[in-house]
């Protein structure tokens, strides 16, 4: 391990530090900013969980009746919080990996600044009554335009590096990042166009927005977690990756399936009959690349567990590869066509959100903040106990929204179902289940406080000044420079430099 | 460990040029930098069998829910037959329940009266000073119900004595275009109202009386003509009052097959 170590030679090491310091102010807005929109993501998730079981909470509030937390909630979650700390991902692994300073990060701050802006108004605008009433695409029509040119400043760059790098070979994580960069454009612009632009009939508009919710999930959040845990799991360990074929399988089969997805959330309703099932026969096949990518990374860390248990990187990349297999078998269960039939309508579909986006987005997220933060700044990370807090709720919180709202879904829809009930029974039945989720959505909250407080300590240049990381474990039996922190020994490459 | 170095140059995130002092020199502005460690070759294992044969079950269960989608890019099907519920609950649908035949059968051929207001008035009084007998306490409303509906189907020309009084002019065929139902509804209607006594004229009695005007050719009636050959009662079998009909067909219901009849109603 020690020698990996030293053989990083001078002009690496400088390479290196001169991308993370050319990034360092982009790539720490992103993820602070995105932070604290993770925060209030969480904060208005709470409060729209509780108005589904208990209508009165919060009522004297009209800003905050149903229908607009819901909307609000999940914007900040998806562009203010998802968004900022995808940007920070794809700047830093592509420069990272395509080997180039960054030469424009004033610009990509700026363009930080115009998206947090547009995300601003957006959710102002929706918390006012003035959204758009598209899911997932609830900012009003104005915002979008803002919001694209604000993605194209940001990430054009990293194309840029990306087509003048010196060295031909082209890492996995390399295409994640560039699909996501290539795919999202598309997606956006499409969307945008038949559901804002065209005055098409409304329930195409709906299935457009339904397939925009769908493929920004696979084709853009869920590349771009996968470059991530295609990073770190090698970097980290310092073995290979499993499988370069595998690798390759899985990326195309992501490829294909994921512009297919999205509309069966319209089964049942008058457009072309094809739609629907194409889109859930997308989602059963999801489990492909899940069991691909996570058979790959897990082989990749499955000979170091010491390694996954030490790093708080490795950690949360590893439960977010896991979450994707999770993702996948649900996805694939919960799209045949009568399952469909029966969750259509309930929770499940926002149990499915959460775990794609919490489960396995954010952990992977979480993960590559974990390992760039100390780089850019130059401090490590302040407390085990922080990260270990924040791995652990925010463990049992995605699981707990997931379980509930899955379980509680099926439950709803078998209610649904049932004709000779009335529907009062069925929405009692789930109103348990929603109590869950509110519950789960304190334990996330308490998780990103940790967090929050953490990187803003971090961003404020708190961090510890030392060659030691901040790993999950403790070493005062086995490390014979005391424990962490407290000897600095910048000249002495540690056994347990995993990290 | 160091023998995948020789290539490492072709690697993204990865030199090689070794001087300890300088390394340890960057190592101490960088150290989270300085540990990391390399990416390294790509593993070249192949896809494993087992992989590949849970694939091959997804791709089949896929295969199956996109078969249940029917013709294949067909853009002319715009939902699949029985996608939505079957079965929806009973009384949701509140038109669609029967109805008693007398009430059901005034108010569809109150409906229709509508025509006959200008003349004979709202409440069936006539106009006795334009030539315009009653329709309240007529006996050719409330007798046969053969002669009326010729009447109303075909028109009546001539001197034609009503409750009492003789009248002498021309009534169109105001009702030549109705069918069974609306013609029942529109005698039934006229027959019970303002306090006329006759019975329900069912849509069957109505049909066979259209077919009889059929036979006897068209043209206007006169009161000799109904008196001598069309002075009987239609055929057909009697309906009570409080009859459940279904509001689609017009049919009675019996008490036990109501709930089915209504739920087909919601379904179609």
């Amino acid at each position: 391990m020690a020698e990996t170590t030293s053989i990083a030679d001078t002009q690496d090491i400088e390479l290196r530090a001169s991308i993370d310091r050319s990034l360092r102010h982009p790539v720490m807005f992103f993820f602070t900013s995105g932070a604290v929109w993770l925060a209030l993501a969480i904060v208005l998730g709470l409060v729209a969980s509780a108005k589904k079981h208990s209508p009165e909470f919060l009522e004297c509030f009209s800003f905050l009746d149903a229908g607009k937390v819901d909307a609000a909630h999940m914007s900040a979650l998806v562009y203010g919080w998802g968004a900022q700390a995808a940007f920070g991902m794809i700047i830093w692994f592509m420069a990272r990996l395509s080997r180039k300073t960054c030469t424009a990060s004033g610009t990509i701050l700026f363009a930080g600044h115009l998206w947090n802006f547009g995300v601003m108004v957006g959710v102002g605008f929706i918390l006012a009554g003035e959204g758009s009433g598209v899911a997932y695409m609830e900012f009003p029509m104005p915002v979008w335009p803002v919001l694209f040119f604000a993605f194209i400043l940001i990430t054009v760059w990293s194309l840029i590096q990306f087509q003048v790098r010196d060295a031909g070979h082209v890492y996995v994580s390399q295409w994640y990042l560039l699909a996501a960069m290539l795919w999202f454009p598309w997606v956006f612009i499409t969307a945008w166009f038949f559901v804002f632009v065209l005055d098409g009939n409304p329930v195409m508009v709906a299935g457009i927005a339904s397939w925009f919710k769908a493929t920004l999930f696979l084709l853009f959040f869920l590349p771009v977690a996968l470059a991530s845990a295609y990073y770190l799991a090698p970097k980290v360990t310092g073995g290979p990756v499993h499988s370069y074929n595998l690798a390759l399988f899985g990326f195309w089969a992501l490829a294909f399936l994921g512009p297919w997805a999205g509309m069966q959330k319209l089964m049942g309703a008058p457009i072309p009959q094809f739609l629907p099932y194409a889109g859930a026969a997308a989602m059963v096949l999801i489990l492909i690349p899940a069991i691909a990518v996570g058979v790959n990374i897990l082989k990749t860390v499955i000979g170091q567990t010491d390694v996954v248990a030490q790093s708080p990187s490795l950690r949360f990349t590893a439960f977010g590869v896991v979450a994707f297999v999770i993702f996948g078998v649900l996805s694939c269960g919960l799209h045949t066509t009568n399952a469909l039939k029966m969750v259509q309508f309930s929770y499940t579909g926002y149990g499915m959100d959460i775990l794609g986006l919490y489960g396995v987005f954010s952990l992977c997220a979480f993960g590559a903040i974990y390992f760039i933060v100390p780089r850019i700044t130059r401090r490590e990370w302040l407390s085990r106990r922080f990260i270990r807090w924040h791995y652990y709720l925010s463990l049992y919180g995605v699981a707990a929204i997931v379980v509930c709202a899955i379980v509680g879904g099926v439950m709803q829809g078998a209610g649904i179902e049932d004709v000779s009930q009335p529907f009062g029974t069925m929405s009692r039945f789930a109103s348990s289940y929603g109590w869950g989720v509110t519950l789960a959505w304190g334990f996330l909250l308490f998780a990103n406080l940790f967090f929050c407080l953490h990187l803003l300590l971090m961003w404020a240049r708190l961090g510890r000044r030392s060659s030691h990381p901040t790993l999950l474990k403790s070493h005062h039996a086995s490390n014979p420079h005391g424990p962490d922190g407290e000897v600095d020994n910048y000249d002495t490459p540690t056994a347990s430099s995993a990290h | 460990m160091a023998d995948h170095s020789k290539s490492r140059d072709l690697r993204p995130d990865l030199d090689e040029n070794i001087n300890v002092a300088e390394a340890h020199a960057a190592l101490k502005a960088a150290p989270a930098v300085g540990r990391e460690k390399s990416l390294r070759e790509n593993g070249m294992e192949s896809v494993s069998l087992w992989l590949l044969l849970v694939s091959g079950v997804v791709l089949l269960v896929a295969g199956a829910v996109f078969g249940q989608g029917g013709g294949f890019l067909n853009y002319g099907e715009l939902v699949k037959d029985g996608y939505i519920q079957g079965n929806s609950p009973v009384g949701e649908e509140e038109p669609l329940l029967p109805q008693p035949a007398l009430s059901f059968l005034q108010k569809q051929g109150a409906k229709h009266y509508s025509t006959c207001n200008g003349c004979h008035g709202p409440g069936g009084a006539g106009q006795p000073g334009n030539n315009i007998p009653p329709l309240a306490g007529s006996e050719w409303v409330n007798g046969n119900t053969e002669k009326l509906l010729l009447i109303v189907h075909n028109g009546v020309t001539g001197p034609i004595s009503v409750a009492g009084a003789t009248y002498n002019s021309q009534m169109g065929a105001i009702g030549a275009n109705l069918g069974p139902k609306e013609m029942a509804s529109l005698l039934t209607y006229i027959r019970t109202s303002w306090g006329n006594t006759g019975d329900i004229v069912t849509p069957e009695m109505a049909a066979n009386g259209l077919a009889i005007s059929k036979k006897r050719g068209g043209g206007k009636t006169t009161a000799e003509e109904l008196k001598k050959s069309h002075d009987k009662m239609l055929s057909g079998a009697k309906l009570a009052p409080d009859t459940l009909l279904d509001p689609e067909t017009w049919e009675p219901v019996t008490k036990a097959d109501d709930s089915q009849d209504a739920a087909e109603g919601a379904a179609n």
